[in-house]
Parts: C-alpha cells; structure tokens; sequence
C-alpha cells in the first residue's frame, strides 16, 4: 500500500502511538453492559472493558478493541494506562527515566539515541540554535541586533534573584548590579525588565512584570523608563503595553480552544455544515488569533515608524508577553523567519524567559492552568505564513511538528516551568538515582531542536519550504544590521493599481477608509476623513505599508480583515478522515512547488560550478536538496503521487478503527462513518 | 479624469478598444498588474447602480432616468460582478464636464439595458476585419461537431440526431443532440413531446467505464402518451442499460430564487463598505448562505459521479426546465470524473456543450433583460468549479484567473455566447436585429453603423479581449502536463445493450437511493412490479444493506485507491471557502498579497535557469530541458 510506504515516521513512535503526555481523556467502554467510564488515576473499574478510547491532546482518537484478549488483561491494560498517563510527579516523567539510563549506561556508551541537550553533542539544527542559557548567546544577540546601550547582567547566576528568570539576560547598560538586585523586590516574581529585542533604529522591546510594591511604584517606573530611554541612541520615549489590559487573558484562550476543539473533533460534521461558520466563529479562536496579531503590529508600528522602545507589561510576564514578544520579532526581524532563527526565538522568549509549559501544557494533568499559548502563538505564526508564503524559511509541516513536539515527554525543551525547575528537578532525581553530575547544572536532557532524534534527514527536508528565498544570514557590519532594511528599489507600482502621483489630490489612498453607501442608499457619507484629521498614525502607517508591496526580508504585518484570517486545517483536522481531501489540498500544489524548486536548485548549483560536468553536479546536488520532493531529474514525468491527501504528512488512518454506523449508503460510501463520542456526554453517562 | 477603483486589484485596461459608450474620456491608464487586468465596460451590464458624489458629502444614487442635482466630483460605480469604480474629476482635470459624462454613463446604462439584448457590441475591431476564423473550440453548431465528440467520447451506441435542426422540437434545444443509435427520429420526435418544453432526455457524457450520463426536462404529466409513446420514452431512458437511476435534480438543491438572494446578498457584503465587522465577518458570510448552496452542488455533483463511475448504468439527470442545474450537476460530474474535462479547450467544451448549446437561459439568469427570472446558476457553477480547482491545485489545466475572465465575460457584451437565451435565438443573424435596436435608441447617440456582433466570434476567441500575457495567465503551472487525459481511461466495458425493459430502477434523491417501481408516471406504463401507482417506493431497505448490495465497496475510501480519474471533492463545513479573488475585489485589503510569489515566479526562474544553463552546456539535451515548463511551449502544445 503506497499509503503505508509514505507514512510520515516519527523515529520515537510508531503509528499508533500515542505518548502519555499527548493523552487528555482515557475512557473505558463495556459493549454488553453499556457502561463507559471516564478513567481519572487511582479509579477502580467495576467492569470488564471490551474497548479502549483515547482521547489525545492533538485532536486524535484512538480506539482499542478486546475482543481478542481476556477480560482481566483488558483491565489491568486500561487501569496501567490511566496509572501512567497520570504521574502524581514530574520525576515520574519519561524523560527522567529515559536520561537517568542515558547517564547509567554513558560509561559503557550503548548504542541508542544520541544524547541531544546541550550545545554541539546532537546533530542537526541544534548545534545552530543558540539556547540562550550561556552568556556568548546573549551576547551574540545583541550584536547581530546591533543594539547598543545593553549588556548581559549574570546577577542572576545560579538563579539567586528569581527562580523564573534565566541565569543570564540584557538589561539597560545604565542599569547597575546594585540596584537592579534592589529594585527585583519590587517585581512581581522578582522578574526585572528583559530585554528582548532591538531595532536597527535603536528602539528596544523589553518586558516585564508588574511592580506590585505600590509605595515604589512610580519611583522604580521612573527609573526602568528612564534607563530604557538611555539606552536608545536617540533618547526616545519608551512606550508601555500594558497586555493584561488589551488582550484575552488565559483563561478566555483555554475556553476558546475547548471549543475549537469541540467543533473540529467531537461535533459530526455533517450536522454542523450549515453552521460551520458561526460556530468557528463562536469559538473565539480566531478572534483571538487575530487580536494578537493587531497588537503585535501595533507594536511593530511603535517600534519601526515611532522610534520608541517598547516594554511589554504583564502580571508575571511570562504568558501573554511570550506570544507578543515572538510575533513582533517575527513580522520585524527576518532572521526569526528561519529555522535556526525561529527556533532561537522560542528558546529566548518562551523556553528562558519561564513560560511554565509544564503547567500550561498540563503534562502531568492537574494543572487548573492549563491553556494553549504556544499552540496560538504557533497558529499566529502560520496566518503570517500563510499571507507571506514566501517570506518563511519552514514550512506549515514545521510548525504542525513542533506542536506535536510540545507533547513528547522525552525533550527536556516544553517540559518545565523554568529553566530553574529543570536544574533543581534533576539535581533532586540525580541525587536519588545516584547520578555524578560532575559539573553539569542537573541533567542535560535531549532538546527538541535535535530533530534527528524523531525524524530522518529525509523527512526533515519537509520542514521547508519550496517558496521561501534564502538570503545569506544577516550581515553585522559595525554593530549595524542591514539584513531587514526596507528596500526601495523593490517598489513598484505597477502592483499597486494606480499612480502615487494621485495620492496629492482629495482622494489619497487613506481616503479608502470604508464609507456607508452601499448599493441601498439610505444615508448621507460620513463627513470627509481627512488624512490628517482623525485618522491615527498607526492607521497611517499600516494603510502606506500596504500600499506597496511587502518586502519579504523586511518588515510583514498581518492582514487582519475577516477573510484573511483563516483556521490552520492542517494542525487541526489532520487526523480527521472525513476532513481529508484524497489526492487534493494544498499539498498537491507544495507539491509540484517542490519539484520546481528543486530543480532551480539544482541548475543554480550547475550553474555556479561550470567546471564540473552540469550531470555529475547534478548528481552532487541531490544530497543538498533542501526539498522532500526532489525532481528525478530533467526528464521527471511525475503526476500527483497517489499518497498525497490534504493532511499529508500525517495520516488519519489511525483513526480509522471506527466502526461504521448507518447513514446514507452515498455520504458513509464517500466520507466514511463518524462515531465520534462527545467526551461531555460520556462524563455524564460515568 | 481619472480611473481607479479601491480595489486596486482591478483595473480599466482596455486592451484591444476602448468601449464604444459614447464615453470619451483618455483612457491612457497603462496596463497594470498583468494579473488581474482586463478590458471593462462602463455602463453596460456590468453597472447595478451608479452614485455621484459632491464635495464628499453629498450623494446621489442614478437610476436611468432620474435627473443629476448637482455637479459631481467623483461618481462611484456598483458593478454587478463584484466590482467598484471610483471616478474622480478633478484630479484629471475633466471638471468642466463632469456632468456630461456622468449622465452620459448614466443614460448609456438605460440604453444598455434595454437594447443590448438584441445586440452586443462588438468590442474588437480586430474581429470584424479579420474575416471567417476557425472558433478556438467546436461551437457544437453543425453535425460535424457532435459526431467528432461523440466519437472522442467513445459512445458507441449513441448517434446524432438532426431531429432538431429546424428548431421544431424544441427552440430551447441545440439543432443537433445525441439520442441512442436504436432510436428513430421519429420516436424521438413522439419521446420529447412528453417532456416539459419538448426537451426529452439526452446523452451528455459517456463515462468510458459504460455509464451514460442523460439529462432532460420533467415529464409532460398532462398529456396522455399511447403505449409506443411510453416505450418510446422508455428506452431512450433506459439507454439500453439495465440499471437505470433517475437523478431528482432540484432536490436539495437551493431555489432560483434562492440563489439569486445569496448572491445580492453576498455582493453586499463584499462590498468595501459592507458594515460587517470583522469579528462577526464568519457568521455574516455563513448568512448569505451562498457557501450553503455551493455545498450542496458539489455534494450533489459527487454523489452522481460515484453513481456514474461505480457501475454500468444509465444516470438520468431530471429537471423540470432542464436548463439551469441540470446543466450544473451535469458539467460537475463529468469534471470530476473526466480528467479531459480539466484541461483548458476540455472545460470550454464543456461549458459551450452543456450551458450553452444546451439553452440555459443566459440573458435572463444574468439578469440583462431587467426579467425577474434572475439567477445567476451560471456563476455558481464557476464557484463550484473554484472550490475544485482549490481543492485539486495539480488536476485541472486551467487557472484562477481563467474562471475570473469567464466570471466576467459572462457579462461583456460582445460575443453572443453568453447573450442569448436559446440556441435558437443565438443562430439567428444578429443583423436582423439592429433594426429593433434603432428604434429603442432613437434620439441618442447612435451605435456605430456595422455595429452587428460577428457571429462568428464568441467567448471562447480570448484574443480579442485579453492580451497574450494575460491568456498564458489561465494556464494553471501546477497542472501537469504529462498528466495524459488517455491514461486514465479504464478498460472499455463491452456494450452489451439490453432489450426489455430494465431490471432495476431507481430514483435517487436525499443522498439516498429508492427503487422506483417504473419509470414514467404514466398509467399506462409498463410497472416492474406491477404496482401502478407511480413513485411508490418498496418497503425500504435498510440502508446498511443497500450500502453493500449497491455499492459492493469498501466504506472508506481511506482503505482504497479512487477509481481512476475521479476527484471526490470535500464539501464539510470546512472545505467550502470563499473565492476570495472573485468576491472581495473590491477591498483592496484583502487582495494584497493575493499574488504573492506563486508557482509561476519558479516557474520564470527555471526557464531563465535553463535558458543560462543551456547556453553552458551545449552538450545537454535543451529540449527536454526546457520544452516541458516553459509557459510558451505549454501554451503551443495545448490542444
């Protein structure tokens, strides 16, 4: 079957595996008795199940029959799961059992996964991605920022200061020791302001916590602002976000994405058909994917046309501040829109800065704080992808992969709330274990960015993306970057429509703004918008940057309007059969995408090396390709391979263990039968 | 004077002429956006309303007729095909006319109304001058033409039938159609006179697997057919096939009325001014229910091409008038299981075959006439092909932009294609006409003398309205060309013909299918069972068991490869989408980065890779380099 012969493997799971951390909801179903129970840890089951149901965190659902096995195995199977899946301590992890006999058996060097962790001892990306638990990253940041008037402060070395921040971050240059150690009082988790990020224009993006001692308040804002004013090279203003204020808060998001979740898994589609839209609309999914997306370039306004450094001010900051923090460096900074640079940025603001994914990714499932920031921030991230396809070094597979990431145990990356809770954790569990730590801060667990451990080079290669044009990393020449100028050379008018010279009259393109006449005219125009008058600079701003066309290396904002923010189908519906599209979707276009750009590739290659014969370049090249699908050659007659379906690389073949139920001979013929359990109705029934 | 609209995307680009409106503005624009581009016609069709502006705070909608109060500085012009004009006077310096040309566009568009009917304009000077020239695809006019596509269909038991060729079966029908080579013309003849305006059932495809598609008008209930009538009737269904399943085509399917609603309410929406919020933008979206019915079409279309393709058998598609979804769901089906359908001169064919020689009533469901028969089945058919095209990017020959120049060539009035109600209408000479356009213009500027559309001409002769970089636009580089449309043929299935009647019919209808006891509601006609009154259905089956009698398949596709050729198209909530490009021109927001670099920019960069490499090395083959995906060679090789 080609369908099997292409199956995207995951090196650590195979195709029905479901790891513990990626389990939500395990129910247990007796046919005969038509009981079914929700298995919580510790519970008793007071029948024999004949079948298994699990529910994952990924949308998937896994059915498991007993019709083969004996009453009491079904049992205890089901209870283990439940047992396991539930660990009552982080050290009951998979990871700490899997790096604890990694660290056992480093003497008699065993063949098995090649330890990842830490800088240079896995292969692939990792050894590129700065982690941002040294110094040198720190500072290399700052450089390839060209930012001046910031240094690494190591006050927190050995996280004296705070438990939340990371051993080593930027702060103002003006800013001593001394009084940043005082000031940490005051904040909220002692989290002191962070510097994130900084313009070649020399405005800066920091963030912070709430200053909860009230006496001091407006003492230490003084100071903070006025240090960060010193730090811009033209003393410009600091502008404060505040994000508590502005944005969903995490609660709001959660309720979204349990219904989102509602919506794409549990409801039959063929019922909710006619009320899709409404219903995607009342999930609030996408409102809040678009709200964080109009901050960020609110942000991006303030930082690029205004000048004006930015703090980002949050209770704790490390939730809300994580996902804005990454989208205004990624519609600001090219260098984020690549792999290794992407990758960077998560290490920088989410993994170092604390965002507590243990308790946000509810690993061990009793957290009331449970709530999908990444996943939005990695949705935002994807609408961008999908308005500038070829502004993004990865691919949507990419992004998708990198969820699913977050919930494999085995990655010491999205495991803790800290960077802190890593160190003490696994000190603890070495002590316990009778681990020699040597020097090491606790253990060095392997890092998701070692992407070898979970899929092959080939595979990985699906991680780009066939539109995107590489430029040569960004040059730091005397401090300045000059990879993310705006080019004007680029301009042309001939995409925009009209002339700018008609921009001097009454009917400047800001005169664009909509106005209520509809086609049923019942009402006079709303008085004359004029440029100058009422409309913001911010609107300015964003109506002149979307009258040329985008510079993919430089600065890209969100469209926002109701059309162009969409549901990321893949992330979302990949495991669904019935929402698969056989031999269709976008793929099919990546596809064909893919060959093309290969091709360029490889007659660019030929090209630059005109010494060597154009077939045996050819030949040199196919180990370089960057795409999974590689032209065969000049003569490739390839049509669409059979394999391809709109969820491509993922398969809901898995979830095809459904059994079949009555409905129209066509629609169960065509789109295969849905059993989906509602997971309410099974807790009401328990 | 100036030209532009807030959707930028579009443009006034008159490529070969300038519209013949008595409008004499410059027209100097240079040609933008190669994309999006295409020649406009003020005034004519196109325009639903038109709204001076003065001093930004005084506003008037014109309506023919009504007088202009003021002097505008800017008039708004509402195209019905989704487009928004803005003039403005002053910065073109034309102030002093401004009123003049207002109220000209404004009686140009009373004009047009009420005359173009009868005659189109004709656009392309080019055309007329150039004499007889081969249409681009068969227009289907002569004999010739059906024999030559029956023949590439492999329909061997079909033939056709000049029955029809002086108009006297049906003015609705084309002169010549395919009816099975058993029947006489005159059975024919006696056939269709039972049938709702004489359009009895026809051939519209043969699925080279042995299913025939049919498709005709509802039955005459009032008249009293005799037994050979009946028969007659019968076996020009039955098609010599055993199995027959007549298709209840309006059945779940929306309203004429239905769809004329969707689509002004889903113009108003668009529009740039629509006062949806962009929050509430889904469920406003969701309310037009335009998406809705889109859906059902193409779950409707997917269901018959399984019915076509799983089995041998007779498919009869069966609508009361026969010209508005018989047409759709007939043109769906076969694009998705025919992948000649998908290429460029296929899908033409297509469209000139079952709209347009079939009689859909063009002229009075684009609402030209002012009639309140309004209903534009035709541009829901390009929505549903759209959805396809996103759906199956590497399947079909032909771009987006094809389907947009189709959209909005089904309003510009220069060929007849898409200006007639019948065939009938269409191959009168429209000379005869200008007569009657005289009269109603009369005290107006004057069309030009020899103003007469060449019959000749019609949609399909792109070249007169769009340039030659905008025609290899339509070209789809996804689309593979070594995707041979032969190769997918299966195995022709001997042509056993039945005689008899057929062993089993069957009505299919809610996605389900019921046996049907006989196949006309005649009394006298000869029942399966024996049971007379009509449409009873048995006892039903459960559908569990019909499911694996009927279909002896698999439940899941997921278990096992598509027949050959046939695209399933998704149609749940969330594989509907809007066709943005179409839709939202108007809002220039949401059409940048529309064309952000795509396929073709590789595509570009690959022939100019080649091109280098080429020069290089002498030694490599250039040919097979390059002849494959360069635009140009692909453009000259299609057939």
């Amino acid at each position: 079957m080609p369908l099997q012969k292409f199956h995207y493997r995951n090196l650590l799971l195979g195709e029905h595996d479901v790891p513990l951390t990626c389990i939500e909801q395990i129910v247990t179903v007796n046919d005969h008795k038509r009981k079914q129970k929700v298995l919580g840890p510790n519970q008793k089951l007071k029948f024999n199940p004949t079948e298994l149901i699990i529910y994952c965190k990924d949308f998937r659902i896994v059915r498991f029959r007993f019709d083969e096995s004996g009453p009491e195995s079904a049992k205890k199977v089901c209870l283990a799961i439940a047992h396991y899946s539930q660990p009552t301590d982080l050290q009951l992890l998979f990871a700490f059992e899997y790096v604890g006999k990694k660290y056992h058996n480093s003497a008699s060097n065993i063949n098995g996964i090649p330890s990842g962790g830490g800088r240079g001892t896995g292969g692939g990306s990792v050894q590129n991605t700065p982690l941002f638990e040294t110094y040198s990253d720190w500072d290399r940041e700052m450089k390839r920022t060209g930012s001046s008037g910031w240094r690494v402060c190591s006050i927190n070395e050995g996280y004296m200061i705070s438990t939340c921040l990371p051993e080593y971050f930027v702060v103002p240059s003006s800013l001593a020791d001394q009084d940043l150690k005082i000031f940490s009082h005051s904040f909220v988790g002692r989290r002191m302001p962070l510097w994130c990020w900084s313009h070649s224009n020399g405005s800066a993006l920091v963030r912070m916590a709430l200053i909860k001692d009230v006496l001091q308040q407006r003492k230490i804002d003084q100071r903070i602002c006025n240090a960060i004013t010193k730090s811009h090279p033209q003393r410009s203003d600091v502008y404060k976000s505040d994000l508590d204020k502005t944005l969903p808060n995490i609660q709001e998001i959660q309720a979204a994405f349990v219904k989102l979740k509602q919506l794409c898994v549990n409801e039959p589609f063929e019922e909710t058909e006619e009320k899709w839209l409404s219903s995607l609309e009342n999930t609030r999914w996408l409102e809040y994917v678009r709200a964080f997306l109009k901050h960020s370039a609110e942000l991006v306004y303030i930082l690029e046309s205004r000048h004006l450094s930015v703090i980002l001010q949050e209770e704790e900051g490390r939730d809300l501040s994580c996902i804005v923090a990454s989208l205004v460096q990624v519609m600001l900074d090219p260098h984020f829109r690549t792999i290794t640079g992407f990758q960077s940025l998560i290490q920088k603001e989410w993994v170092m800065a604390g965002y507590q994914f243990l308790d946000r990714c509810n690993h061990l499932k009793r957290s009331e704080k449970e709530s999908p920031l990444f996943l939005l921030f990695l949705d935002a991230t994807w609408q961008l992808l999908e308005q500038y396809p070829a502004a993004f070094e990865f691919s949507e597979t990419y992004l998708a992969v990198l969820y699913d990431s977050t919930r494999i145990s085995l990655f010491g990356t999205f495991l803790f709330n800290s960077p802190h809770q890593r160190v003490k954790q696994s000190t603890e569990f070495a002590i316990s274990k009778n681990i020699q730590l040597g020097g090491e801060k606790g253990l060095k667990f392997p890092s998701v960015w070692d992407w070898s451990l979970q899929f092959t080079a080939k595979d990985r290669t699906l991680f780009h993306n066939p539109l995107y044009i590489g430029k040569s990393t960004p040059c730091i020449q005397n401090g300045s970057v000059k990879s993310f100028k705006r080019t004007k050379k680029s301009y042309s008018s001939t995409l925009r429509g009209m002339p700018a010279a008609f921009k001097n009259g009454v009917l400047g393109d800001q005169d664009l703004v909509p106005r209520r006449n509809s086609l049923i005219l019942k009402a006079k125009p709303e008085p004359p918008q004029h440029p100058d008058g009422r409309k913001s600079g911010m609107e300015r701003y964003l109506t002149e940057w979307f009258s040329k066309p985008a510079d993919l290396h430089g600065v890209i904002l969100p469209h926002l309007s109701g059309p162009r923010v969409k549901l990321w189908k893949l992330c979302y519906f990949r495991w669904l059969p019935e929402a698969q599209i056989k031999l269709g979707g976008f793929i099919t276009a990546f596809h064909k995408l893919s060959l093309l750009a290969d091709e360029v590739d490889v007659l660019s290659r030929t090209l630059r090396q005109p010494r060597a014969g154009p077939l045996e370049a050819c030949d040199s090249g196919l180990d370089k390709s960057r795409m999974y699908f590689r032209a065969s050659g000049p003569h490739d007659a390839s049509g669409t391979p059979e394999f391809l379906s709109s969820s491509f690389p993922f398969s809901p073949v898995g979830n095809l263990c459904r059994r079949s139920i009555s409905g129209t001979p066509l629609s169960k013929f065509l789109s295969g039968a849905k059993i989906w359990l509602s997971t309410e109705t099974l807790v009401n029934e328990d | 004077m100036w030209w532009g609209g807030r959707g930028q995307s579009f443009n006034i680009a008159p490529q070969k002429a300038e519209p013949d409106m008595g409008l004499s503005g410059p027209k100097s624009v240079q040609r933008t956006g190669m994309l999006e581009s295409r020649s406009c016609q003020l005034g004519s069709h196109l325009a639903s309303g038109c709204l001076p502006v003065s001093g930004l705070s005084r506003v008037q909608l014109l309506r023919p007729g009504s007088p202009l109060k003021f002097t505008p500085e800017e008039i708004l012009i509402h195209g019905r095909d989704f487009r928004l004009l803005r003039v403005a006077f002053e910065a073109g310096g034309l102030e002093p006319q401004a009123f003049q040309v207002t109220m000209a566009i404004v009686r140009a568009r009373a004009q047009s109304s009420q005359a173009q009917q009868y005659a189109g304009i004709s656009l392309s000077k080019a055309g007329q001058s150039s004499g007889p020239r081969k249409p681009p695809i068969p227009l289907l006019e002569t004999s010739e033409d059906w024999e030559t596509e029956r023949k590439k269909q492999g329909a061997g038991s079909w033939r056709v039938s000049p029955v029809n060729e002086r108009f006297d079966v049906a003015t609705s029908l084309p002169h010549y159609f395919w009816v099975p080579k058993r029947t006489l013309d005159s059975e024919v003849r006696r056939a269709f006179g039972h049938f709702h305006q004489g359009r009895g059932p026809r051939l519209s495809w043969h699925h080279p697997g042995g299913s025939d598609l049919l498709r005709c008008g509802g039955f005459y209930t009032a008249s009293d057919p005799n037994k050979e009538d009946i028969r007659a009737v019968e076996s020009m269904l039955q098609a010599g096939h055993s199995d027959v399943v007549l298709v209840d085509t309006v059945d779940e399917l929306p309203s004429l009325t239905d769809v004329q609603l969707a689509h002004l309410k889903l113009r108003a929406l668009c529009l740039p001014d629509s006062s949806a919020a962009e929050e509430k933008w889904l469920s406003a979206l969701e309310g037009t229910r335009w998406l809705d019915y889109v859906r059902s079409c193409l779950r409707k279309a997917s269901d018959i091409s399984v019915l076509v393709t799983s089995r041998v058998r007779s498919v009869v598609l069966q609508e009361r008038g026969d010209r508005d979804f018989n047409g759709l769901l007939s043109s769906l089906v076969q694009l998705l299981s025919a992948p000649e359908a998908r290429t460029l001169l296929g899908f033409q064919s297509l469209v000139q075959r079952e709209w347009v020689a079939a009689g859909h009533p063009f002229l009075t469901r684009l609402g030209v006439t002012g009639a309140s028969e309004e209903a534009p089945v035709f541009l829901l058919f390009l929505d549903c092909v759209w959805q396809l095209l996103q759906q199956f990017p590497a399947e079909f020959e032909f771009s987006e932009f094809f389907l947009l120049a189709l959209h909005d060539s089904a309003r510009v009035p220069d060929t007849l294609t898409f200006l007639r109600d019948t065939p009938w209408e269409r191959g009168k000479q429209s000379g005869q006409f200008n007569s009657y356009t005289q009269i109603y213009t009369a005290g107006y500027s004057q069309l030009p003398a020899g103003n007469s559309v060449n019959p000749q001409l019609s949609v399909w002769d792109w070249d007169l309205r769009y340039s030659s970089e905008q025609i290899l636009q339509f070209h789809n580089p996804g689309y593979d060309p070594e995707h041979c449309p032969d190769s997918w043929l299966p195995r022709q299935q001997p042509n056993f013909m039945v005689s008899g009647p057929p062993s089993s019919v069957w009505l299919f209808s809610r996605g389900a299918l019921t046996p049907l006891n006989q196949l006309c509601p005649w009394r006298d006609s000869p029942s399966l069972l024996a049971v007379s009154s009509r449409w009873l259905p048995r006892p039903a089956i459960s559908s569990e068991s019909l499911a694996d009698q009927e279909w002896g398949l698999p439940s899941h596709w997921g278990a096992c490869p598509l027949p050959p050729g046939l695209l399933l198209p998704g149609y749940l909530g969330p594989q509907i989408r809007l066709w943005r490009r179409c839709y939202l021109r108007g809002r220039p927001e949401v059409q940048k980065g529309l064309s952000a670099p795509t396929i073709s920019g590789l595509q570009d960069e690959l022939s100019h890779l080649q091109e280098l490499l080429r020069k290089w090395t002498p030694r490599i083959s250039p040919e097979d380099h390059s002849e494959k995906r360069d635009p140009n060679t692909i453009v000259s090789q299609s057939r």
